[in-house]
């Protein structure tokens, strides 16, 4: 017998446990992930993990190229900032002067914050897997 | 100490450009991408974040 559903409401999975499974199992990486302090052989491993997955991903997958718009003067802002950011951080790293890495110690110290850190890390690795 | 200022301006300035508009953000990403070299290149700087931030 077909149930009487209301009009609009799907039939079937419309493939939401399809997306929600990558989250899942990305939060709990992360979960996992975070268990590990700095400067340990744990962290490292949990790093190079998703970190080699990545990297394969992306030499093994093959994307078409689409449309993709030129750097023009609106996006130069940006560009100078990202390059501006990336300088400065090298700079206070090879200067022994307090890095942005350094500030965020005593922050993802504390296990829902590194969890956080984590999962925007991990949902970033996905981002670039996506393109 | 000269540092941690020269971050605060960085911080301020990026947060004038993200309300100037952020779509300009995410076409630069999108340019940085759109080739094979670029994307890991990207992969290996992402990596290298991870370590940066929390593992090392």
């Amino acid at each position: 017998m077909t149930p009487i559903l209301p009009a609009g409401t799907p039939a079937r999975n419309n493939g939401g446990i399809r997306r929600a499974a990558p989250l899942a199992a990305g939060l709990a990486y992360a979960a996992f992930g975070a268990t590990f302090p700095s400067h340990s052989t744990g962290a490292l491993v949990a790093v190079l993990v998703p970190a080699t997955a990545v990297l394969v991903a992306v030499l093994v997958l093959r994307r078409p190229r689409g449309e993709c718009a030129r750097p023009g003067r609106a996006h130069l802002p940006w560009l100078v900032w990202v390059l501006a950011f990336g300088a400065w951080e090298l700079a206070a790293l090879f200067a022994g002067d307090l890095t942005i890495s350094l500030l965020m110690d005593p922050v993802l110290v504390i296990y829902p914050l590194r969890v956080a850190g984590w999962a925007l890390w991990l949902w970033a690795g996905w981002l670039l897997v996506r393109r | 100490m000269i540092f941690g200022v020269g971050f605060v301006v960085l911080g301020i300035v990026g947060l004038i450009v993200q309300l100037m508009n952020p779509r300009l953000a995410a076409e630069l990403f999108a340019m940085l991408v759109a080739t094979r070299t670029g994307r890991v290149l990207t992969v290996l700087v992402w990596g290298w974040l991870g370590w940066h931030f929390l593992a090392r």
